[in-house]
């Protein structure tokens, strides 16, 4: 009997909170938030509570869930609020009072246009300038607050080729990014990449084109003298290395020297090229004839063979 | 009798603080392990609570040491500094020290004596030897309140008296707070021995041998209470105050790897260790031993006397098989044995005292004046006190007769390194700084990779390079995780970036393993660094501890300590004074005794002296073949003047074989230790021999065997060797020009402290690995290759293999170490060669090698066989290091298995260590096998230098794998990524390759050299 009562007396509130939340709940349309449906970043905004009823009982709490987590403000007495967002993305603003919500709303924050300084990125830092490799220049816009800029940016790609060539080239930003695909020409040297966006402008970007592995090339001796003493040394040099287009190898590129003596001993001999050109000395070698040289790159050109005789001292 | 302490202890104090205190200021830097304590005091003093140091090895707690003596420190240091704190409280153990053997004598001697005991427990050797040279302050502190606890344990057990047990116990406490290892030996050694006595004076020693030990054994079991009343709390006391240590002991993998230690060596065979263990620590006692022996071997003394023994026999190390027997093997292998004489001269200080008393004012001096006259009475005191006061200097000085330690290195430089554009984001090392890389460590919070930790847990031991050098040719290794070579090869693996190098010996080792020098730094310390090692993480690992221990170790030993100053003060009026009947009686009688005792003085001193001499007057001239190896004694030892003394007269003038001598370098001139030598006589004559030295040396590289013909010869009395004949060859120029590539990196260019900009970091340099195999060689797996750098820029190459067994498990992973070039220009192929190398004396059974190996290599002990094999080929832009300038010359193969040829330099700078690479190919000209040579010699500008290379034996090196573009992986990406810049369809037969006979494939070589001074520095 008194566990009967106990359960109703349990049950029945429960039940008139359910019509309690009804009644307000139906109060929803009451309740309307004004304010715009985009903002700019940086741009201070008012969101306005209208409705029948006046509530000052308790506070009232704006519940803002955006990409980047969830805010609460409070409206001031005349159920307003003023505020500022500085990310971007949807905003789905929701109007708690007393534990229950009475509005919402939601609206789009929009980025400011582009700012110094402009994010860009080169890779890679070099190419072989071969007319077939390539490099990526990139450019990342965000505004004041670090946010991606509008999609369909229009980015200003500036490049000054090796060869004075100017190139001009535009891209639109997907997803953020803007970038720009450098082929390589044929020319070795420097190019300069100039990125902006609007007015603004990113740092210069440097894209390096070298060569590529030389062709064949010439060599040939200098100072001898003419005894087979073991002692004395020799120079041979080659002209300038240079690749299929005509560009001079980079500095340090390693030519391998082979030579074989009049007594069928070999030597191996390691130079590399400064200005193209790479030199070594050779000493005589002890036996009296004919020494025979030939140079090397890895993987690329080779050179003719240099023939160098020496006689006996009497 | 006036109830004060006799005023010789006040004298001593003065005495002790004036001249300890003085000569410790210039002796820190120069002892064994001062720099540890104060490293582990600069630990508490950051954070005392927090047991774990990340600053050494890979971290390890500092609860691996009882902590007292370092917390001392760190509280001082809050006042003065570090160095302040460690003096201050060394000096006021030595006066705890002082104070307790006064104290520690009245139970054997008359307080007089007891007053000369305290004045000559400051000059004693083993004393100056632990502070001044070893610098051990637990030890001092240590046998500090032991001494100070014996004459409490003596009263507690007489008349069980309260006050006995309290002091007792809460000096005790401090024992074990600041040196565990004293307060459990000191149980055996002292404490027995001390209750012993107790009980006979109890019982009184006259009377029949039988009745005497019965009573004695009758009063032991019915004072079984106090037994054990001060057992139980002393034990506990030991247990609870460090708690903390002995769970890490019990818990701690690395624990029972036999160290090797000098003490125990047979002191006979090596007198080195004799000297520093047994002599110098007993100094004057030995010549005392009678006079001790006689006071000892009393009646009521007669436990001591066989503490006092044993101790001296344990003492004696492995001179006899007896200790060994005694301790145990594991034991003996354990425990450094120099604590054992040590605590045996503490014994005989008391005695000592006795004799100068009774020298100076009593019945000695009596009869020596009555037999003799004072004429001898006043040389013999005088020699006593002179050798007494000549030991003490002696000692205090001893660094300056043998180093022990290297030149005191200025530590700013290095610290200002450090702290510097983020280095301290990786670890670092030092080489050749001895014990001073703790006082490095103690002043930054940079990391370390090596540690003196072993040295903190032990007593000092003999490991620092120029006495081991100078005496036993013993080269410490990096204990307790692997060998140097392991660090250098793969320092990714902990995050070492930099290294500190004070020692030019090294400089090979770290050049062929890819380190590459950055700057000498102002205090003359080279700076080594190797490129492409990832900065330590953010959050290091460290082993927890549970806080309750935490708080005991950061508590309960102050604690302790502060409970013995407050009995201390509570005790101060009666502290000094001995509650007992004053012994007046000794058992050394001046009629027979003093016969003994000088006549022993006399012998001693006779043989030192003869030993003297004869090292003085000794010539190594008189026989050949000890000429012989003096001089290749004084070659190793770089005794150029004493080696020129061995010339006949007018041979070669001095300041021509010296010059000669100067413009050799090379591995064996610059850098080669004598390791082994002997002589085989070819040819005898009266006044001529013809000898070959049969000679190894040991270099930081290689180890090299080498076979020299000397003319020996008679002149007069004396024999001389013939010099050596120097051919050096005369270049043809007289002056060089070469254009050399110079490069420079600019790193940031923008001169900031932010991270460095995506703009100014270089791309790696793209690379081509030609081929790789996977060979075995009898049970050894090797990976060999060959790389290109297709970049248009130099590059430093870092090139690792990995292992996997068929189930595709990952084995082991490894770098290439010496045979391969870590630096190589635009379009350059170089081989490359990995061996697998195991972590090296981690596993108990490995012991640390007593000698330098630089050959040392823990082969990788596979549980799996492995299958095939990853290799990972990463590279940056390197700037600098790469000397092409060098080529072979007059190559032939000579029969079939070997070839010859010669190296020639036609560059601008001297090649100081040459090395070649040998890559052999098959018909198909992929990499079969990779070997490299060092040259023993330099090659100077415009010379050549001959070698000979002995081809492999083919049969033994077998396939495993061949590796194939999948198993490449060039800067982390796969190898098929960079084939659009691999000319491959078009790609020229490799140049280079001689062809070797029997079909047995192709040989092509490379140089790499080390150039020790180079010009462009």
């Amino acid at each position: 009997m008194r566990n009967w009562f106990v359960h109703i007396a349990i049950i029945f509130p429960l039940c008139c909170q359910c019509t309690t939340r009804q009644t307000h709940e139906g109060a929803l349309a009451d309740f309307k938030l004004l304010g715009p449906d985009s903002v700019t970043v940086g741009q201070k905004f008012t969101i306005r509570l209208m409705g029948k009823e006046k509530l000052s009982n308790s506070p009232i709490y704006l519940m803002r869930h955006a990409t980047w987590g969830t805010t609460i403000d409070t409206f001031d007495p005349g159920q307003t609020i003023t505020m500022v967002d500085t990310l971007t993305g949807w905003v789905s603003a929701e109007v708690l009072y007393e534990g229950i919500k009475i509005s919402q709303k939601a609206y789009h924050v929009l980025p400011m246009g582009a700012t110094m300084p402009l994010d860009t990125y080169l890779g890679s830092k070099s190419v072989i300038a071969n007319g077939q490799d390539w490099a990526m220049l990139t450019a990342i816009p965000t505004d004041t607050f670090g946010n991606l800029v509008q999609a369909q940016t229009p980015v200003r790609f500036e490049l000054v080729r090796p060869s004075d060539f100017v190139e001009n080239k535009q891209a639109f930003t997907k997803h953020g990014v803007a970038y720009q695909i450098i082929t390589a020409q044929t020319k070795a040297g420097k190019t300069l990449g100039y990125v902006s966006v609007d007015r603004v402008k990113s740092k210069e970007k440097e894209l390096l084109e070298v060569a590529d592995y030389p062709i064949d090339f010439r060599i040939w001796a200098e100072d001898t003298t003419p005894f087979a003493d073991g002692r004395q040394t020799f120079k041979i040099k080659t002209d300038v290395l240079k690749d299929r287009f005509g560009n001079t190898v980079p500095d340090g590129t390693l030519v391998l020297f082979e030579c074989q003596d009049a007594n069928n001993t070999l030597r191996h001999l390691n130079g590399y090229t400064l200005e193209g050109i790479a030199t070594i000395f050779v000493q005589n070698p002890i036996s009296a004839g004919s020494l025979r040289i030939r140079a090397s790159v890895n993987g690329g050109g080779k050179s003719n063979l240099f023939t160098v005789t020496f006689i006996t001292k009497k | 009798m006036s109830p004060k302490a006799d005023r010789l202890l006040f004298v001593a104090l003065i005495v002790a603080v004036l001249f300890h205190g003085s000569a410790l200021i210039y002796n820190i830097d120069k002892t064994y392990d001062a720099f540890v304590h104060i490293f582990f005091a600069d630990h508490y003093a950051r954070s005392w609570f927090e047991p774990w140091e990340y600053r050494w090895y890979t971290g390890f707690p500092v609860t691996s040491y009882p902590p007292l003596s370092h917390q001392l420190i760190a509280l001082l240091s809050k006042i003065g500094g570090l160095r302040f704190g460690f003096m201050v409280v060394i000096l006021l153990a030595l006066c705890f020290f002082i104070i307790g053997i006064y104290r520690f004598s009245q139970l054997w001697v008359s307080k007089r004596s007891a007053g000369y005991a305290a004045l000559f427990a400051l000059v004693a050797s083993s004393i100056v030897q632990t502070i001044h040279i070893y610098g051990q302050l637990p030890t001092m502190m240590g046998i500090a309140c032991l001494t100070n606890a014996l004459p409490e344990v003596y009263g507690y057990f007489r008349n069980t008296q309260r006050r006995y047990l309290f002091l007792g116990l809460a000096i005790l406490g401090v024992t074990v707070a600041s040196h565990h290892v004293t307060t459990i030996f000191g149980m055996v050694f002292f404490i027995a021995p001390i209750i012993a006595t107790a009980l006979l004076d109890e019982v009184g020693v006259e009377g029949s041998f039988f009745n005497v030990a019965k009573d004695a054994i009758v009063l032991a079991f019915k004072k079984w209470k106090l037994f054990l009343t001060f057992f139980v709390i002393a034990g506990a006391e030991i247990v609870l105050i460090i708690f903390p240590y002995w769970f890490w002991s019990k818990t701690d993998p690395i624990t029972q790897v036999s160290i090797p230690h000098g003490s125990r060596d047979s002191f006979i065979e090596i007198t080195s260790s004799g000297l520093m263990f047994f002599i110098i620590p007993l100094g004057f006692t030995l010549l005392m031993l009678p006079y001790i022996f006689r006071s000892l071997y009393t009646r009521r003394n007669i436990f001591l006397a066989l503490s006092f023994s044993l101790l001296l026999l344990l003492g004696t190390g492995g001179t006899t098989p007896l200790p060994k027997l005694l301790l145990g093997k594991n034991a003996f292998e354990i425990l450094t044995l120099d604590r054992f004489t040590f605590w045996a001269s503490v014994i005989a200080i008391p005695f000592v005292g006795d004799f100068f008393r009774r020298l100076v004012e009593g019945d000695i001096r009596e009869r020596i004046i009555s037999r003799f006259g004072k004429k001898m009475y006043r040389f013999t005191s005088i020699l006593m006190i002179s050798l007494v006061g000549l030991q003490a200097l002696f000692i205090a000085d001893f660094h300056k007769f043998r180093a022990l330690q290297p030149q005191s290195v200025d530590i700013q430089p290095i610290l200002s390194f450090l702290e510097r554009d983020q280095h301290d984001r990786w670890r670092f090392m030092t080489l050749g700084f001895g014990d001073q890389m703790a006082w490095l460590s103690a002043n930054t919070t940079a990391l370390s990779i090596d540690g003196n930790y072993h040295s903190a847990r032990r007593v000092p031991e003999m490991t620092t390079q120029p006495l081991e050098r100078l005496e036993n040719s013993k080269f410490k290794g990096i204990q307790g995780i692997g060998s140097l070579q392991q660090f250098l090869t793969i320092p990714e693996k902990y995050h070492l970036k930099f290294i500190f190098s004070n020692d030019k010996f090294y400089d090979p080792i770290l050049y062929f393993a890819g380190w590459e020098r950055v700057q000498r730094l102002e205090n003359g310390i080279m700076v080594w660094q190797k490129h492409d090692v990832p900065p330590l993480p953010t959050v290091l690992p460290l082993k927890e501890m549970p806080v309750v221990q935490k708080r005991m170790w950061g508590i309960l030993p102050l604690f302790a300590f502060v409970v013995m100053i407050a009995v201390l003060f509570y005790h101060r009026r009666v502290f000094l004074i001995s509650a007992f009947a004053e012994i007046e009686n000794s058992g050394y009688n001046t009629r027979k005794g003093n016969l003994w005792l000088f006549g022993w003085m006399a012998i001693v001193l006779t043989i030192a002296g003869g030993f003297w001499l004869k090292t003085l007057l000794t010539s190594y001239q008189k026989d050949p073949i000890v000429l012989l190896k003096a001089y290749y004694n004084a070659l190793d030892f770089k005794y150029f003047k004493e080696a020129h003394e061995y010339f006949p007269p007018h041979s070669i003038s001095f300041d021509d074989y010296v010059l000669q001598l100067s413009v050799r370098d090379g591995l064996l001139a610059s850098y080669g230790k004598l390791d082994s030598f002997s002589v085989k006589i070819l040819e005898k004559q009266p006044d001529r021999m013809k000898v070959l030295a049969i000679t190894d040396w040991v270099t930081p590289l290689e180890r090299f065997h080498q076979e020299v013909e000397h003319t020996l010869m008679r002149v007069g009395e004396n024999w001389f060797v013939e010099p050596p004949v120097f051919d050096q060859k005369t270049p043809p120029d007289e002056h060089i020009e070469k254009g050399v590539l110079g490069l420079h990196s600019q790193g940031k260019r923008k001169i900031t402290t932010a991270t460095t900009e995506h703009d100014d970091i270089l791309d790696r340099p793209e690379l081509y690995v030609l081929s790789a195999k996977l060979m075995k060689i009898d049970s050894q797996y090797v990976v060999v290759g060959e790389i290109q750098n297709i970049d248009h820029l130099p590059a430093h190459l870092t090139i690792e293999a990995q292992l996997f067994d068929n189930q595709s498990r990952k084995l082991v992973s490894y770098n290439a170490k010496y045979t391969t070039m870590h630096n190589v220009l635009p379009k350059e192929i170089v081989p490359f060669r990995i061996e697998f190398e195991e972590t090296a004396w981690v596993k108990e059974e490995d012991k640390n090698p007593l000698k330098f190996n630089p050959t040392e290599f823990t082969a990788h002990n596979f549980t799996h066989q492995p299958t095939h094999f990853r290799l990972f080929a990463r590279a940056v832009v390197a700037d600098r290091d790469m000397y092409r300038d060098v080529g072979v010359q007059q190559i032939q193969v000579v029969g079939t298995q070997k070839f010859k040829g010669e190296v020639y330099n036609h560059g601008i700078d001297e090649m100081s260590v040459p090395q070649i690479l040998f890559t052999y190919y098959d018909q198909d000209q992929t990499v079969r096998w990779v070997d490299h040579l060092f040259l023993k010699d330099g090659v100077r500008q415009q010379a050549k230098q001959a070698f000979e290379q002995q081809l492999p034996n083919f049969e033994r090196i077998k396939l495993v794998k061949k590796g194939t573009i999948n198993d490449f992986f060039v800067n982390g990406l796969p190898q098929s990524s960079f084939l659009n810049h691999v000319n491959l369809a078009n790609r020229p037969p490799k140049g280079g390759l001689l062809p070797l006979p029997a079909q047995q494939g192709y040989v092509r070589f490379l140089v790499n050299a080390y150039i020790g001074n180079p010009t462009l520095y």
